[in-house]
């Protein structure tokens, strides 16, 4: 019998005599040196001594993709499936599966926000959440024993759908493994992927119901950090901004009894309860917040704020893409006010009405707007205070026409040349529709704060024409011309030129840019020369041909 | 202490248990056989695992260790023994019928030692958080200290 350091040296020495190289250097780190090892490691613990098998999943974040198989470590031998693994990769996709139903679902609802923004959140090409699933591995155990860990300390689980084969060396390590108290259903990993577990610790397979909650509760977790309005949360579970962040969870989760709770002050002492306890000697609960709040006398300043808090706070309480899109544009906006605010101007075009009024009420949003410039700002916040009646925004796309909708997203955007490309794709009775549509004029007054382009646009819609874009553009130009001649001698008439223009307006043109761009035509006409102004206001409210 | 053995593949394998302290057989091994004292089960455990060698190096715990552990300092690697300090970090995870929890960081020492003969092997030693207390520390190390194997 020999112990290790014999062993050690003996192999050393074997080494030594089979090749006269230098001697090795690594004695306890060294990977296995042939597949004959590889394979009796792989017997012996369900490969989990070979090298640096697993990896804990925070150095892997976003390698596993949703419902995506893993991929074994290139290079890796193809491992045998161990005992059991067809069984868990079998759950792991049922789990995507019913997850999934519970999404469709979800999308499918009309009478809840929350339950449908959630949805919208965790679907699409790119989704802003991500969910995959964790499955106990078919050699848990076997890893645990190996480690020398207690029976029921910890479980090993697989992320994804693949229960992924051990890497061959310790440079390649399959990701996604997580190492967690048998109890745990799920985690988040990074800063957007949700992990579920599909079966309770009992085997049983979680609910619907239980896959949506916890989908909506995770979803404001991630929301809330990406925000950074409770700070401390990240760093301090004993926190009051920890506290807030999870209440806020409890309290929009829609499902489950805190949401079956009509009565907002009940369900707030509801999820108190449920963080503190009514106890320091109370097992339930967050024990961190728990301590925090009974160790410390009644009126202290934390416990108060604790209890004055009622309703769930911060940014997007519905788990809205739509705010989170707003949110996520302002931040190149303040950088590069110009381009990246068109972007924050099409955000705000897909809102509804309740979120701009969200958006427009919210303290950190604010700030991010002003931190865009006045200018921006300006534009910005003009968007926001569109108008919320129902009048406003049922009228402004009634037939729900995509061709539409993206006008109105090319209008927000401003770029003359996308925008007039929108219009002209409308059909006759789309632009019929919009020529004197209350609603679309009110959209672009708060959408278009720049009197020219503004102008420019009432003439295109009001006289169902693209060209008439163009056309106010030129009018528009000359009289600008026509202003600075009048630093020399000063016209007694109107200039060919600027007659010119104004006959290449519609009748349409000439009275919305007459009345419903006023700042653009006292700007532009009314200070030009009496002799100038006089006749082509004339002209512009439909009292003179041009 | 009262003084007790295991029938390991390698022969006798005698240490010192704690009244009223047994090793029970763990399911969870592969091949050979496990037994473990755990009075603290989230804590740690002493464990004597014995059966083929692979697996049941040296080489191999501290495999796994580097593979899963986020911080892991040799503190000893002498003769038959290999000591370890393992730094797992937290995480903030939803625990059945508790909500988020956090995970504290868990900081484990570890101290194992090995013997092997013709493909087969025993492990003997134990894993402890550093937050257990004094007395199953100073437990864990006495049984430790007190591993002897007999040869037949």
């Amino acid at each position: 019998m020999i112990g290790r350091r014999d062993r050690e040296a003996a192999a050393a020495e074997e080494r030594e005599q089979a090749t006269p190289a230098p001697a090795p250097a690594a004695r306890v780190t060294a990977p296995p040196q042939s597949p004959q090892q590889l394979l009796a490691l792989q017997g012996q613990i369900g490969n989990a001594a070979v090298g640096r098998m697993l990896q804990r999943h925070e150095d892997h974040d976003g390698e596993t993709a949703v419902a995506e198989p893993q991929q074994a470590a290139p290079g890796a031998p193809a491992a045998a499936k161990v005992p059991g693994q067809a069984a868990a990769e079998a759950d792991a996709a049922e789990t995507i599966t019913r997850i999934g139903k519970a999404v469709d679902v979800m999308a499918k609802t009309d009478d809840n926000p929350t339950v449908k923004n959630t949805a919208q959140l965790l679907r699409g090409p790119s989704p802003r959440v991500s969910f995959t699933p964790m499955t106990p591995r078919s050699d848990s155990e076997t890893i645990r024993a190996a480690r020398g860990q207690a029976v029921g300390s910890v479980t090993y689980f697989f992320t994804g759908t693949t229960q992924p084969a051990l890497g061959a060396t310790p440079a390649n390590p399959p990701a996604g493994t997580l190492e967690k108290g048998p109890n745990v259903m799920g985690t988040i990993r990074g800063d957007s992927t949700i992990i579920i577990r599909g079966r309770d610790t009992g085997g049983s397979w979680r609910t619907e119901e239980d896959f949506k909650h916890t989908l909506i509760h995770e979803c404001s977790h991630i929301l809330v950090k990406a925000y950074g309005e409770h700070p401390d949360t990240k760093t301090d579970a004993a926190s009051f901004d920890r506290y807030k962040d999870e209440f806020r969870a409890y309290f929009v989760q829609q499902f489950g009894p805190y949401a079956e709770e009509k009565d907002l002050d009940k369900r707030a002492a509801m999820i108190k309860k449920h963080l503190i306890g009514t106890s320091l000697a109370d097992t339930q609960g967050y024990t961190l917040l728990r301590n925090a709040y009974w160790t410390l006398p009644a009126g202290d300043p934390f416990r108060v704020s604790i209890d004055n808090h009622k309703r769930p706070d911060g940014f997007n309480l519905t788990n809205s893409i739509r705010l989170d899109r707003f949110f996520t544009a302002l931040g190149p906006a303040a950088t590069d006010p110009y381009g990246a605010v068109d972007e924050v101007m099409v955000a705000i075009a897909h809102m509804t009405a309740a979120e701009r009024v969200e958006a427009r009420s919210s303290a950190m949003i604010k700030g991010k707007i002003e931190a865009c410039g006045a200018d921006a700002a300006k534009r910005i916040f003009g968007a926001l205070d569109a108008p919320t009646k129902s009048e406003y925004t049922g009228g402004l796309n009634p037939g729900k026409s995509p061709r539409i909708a993206k006008l109105y997203e090319e209008l927000a955007r401003g770029n003359a040349e996308k925008l007039q490309d929108a219009y002209t794709a409308l059909s006759a009775d789309e632009r019929a529709g919009l020529q004197f549509n209350a609603a679309t004029m009110v959209y672009v007054d708060h959408n278009i704060p720049g009197q020219r382009k503004r102008a420019c646009v009432y003439a295109m819609i009001t006289s169902r024409s693209a060209t008439q874009y163009a056309a106010m553009e030129r009018f528009l130009d000359e009289c600008f011309f026509t202003h600075i001649g009048t630093y020399g001698d000063a016209p007694t008439e109107i200039p060919g030129e600027l007659r010119a223009a104004a006959k290449g307006l519609t009748l349409h043109s000439r009275l919305a840019l007459y009345k419903m761009v006023e700042d653009a035509r006292k700007s532009h006409v009314d200070n030009l020369p009496p002799a100038v102004s006089k006749p082509l206001l004339l002209i512009l409210r439909g009292d003179a041909d041009p | 202490m009262r003084p007790a053995h295991v029938e390991t593949v390698l022969g006798r394998l005698e240490l010192l248990l704690p009244d009223g302290a047994e090793l029970v057989t763990d399911p969870g091994v592969a091949d050979g056989e496990m037994l473990a004292w755990a009075p603290q089960p989230e804590l740690g455990a002493f464990s004597v695992s014995h059966g083929p060698a692979a697996g049941r190096r040296a080489e191999d715990l501290l495999a796994l260790e580097q593979g899963f552990g986020d911080e892991v300092e040799v503190e000893g690697d002498e003769d038959d023994e290999l000591r370890l300090r393992v730094v797992t970090l937290g995480s903030r995870d939803l625990v059945e019928g508790r909500g988020h929890v956090e995970e504290p960081t868990r900081h484990e020492r570890l101290r194992f030692r090995f013997w092997e003969d013709d493909g087969e092997a025993v492990r003997a030693g134990y894993r402890l958080d550093e937050s257990a207390p004094e007395e199953l520390r100073a437990a864990f190390e006495r049984m430790a200290d007190s591993l002897r194997l007999e040869a037949p």
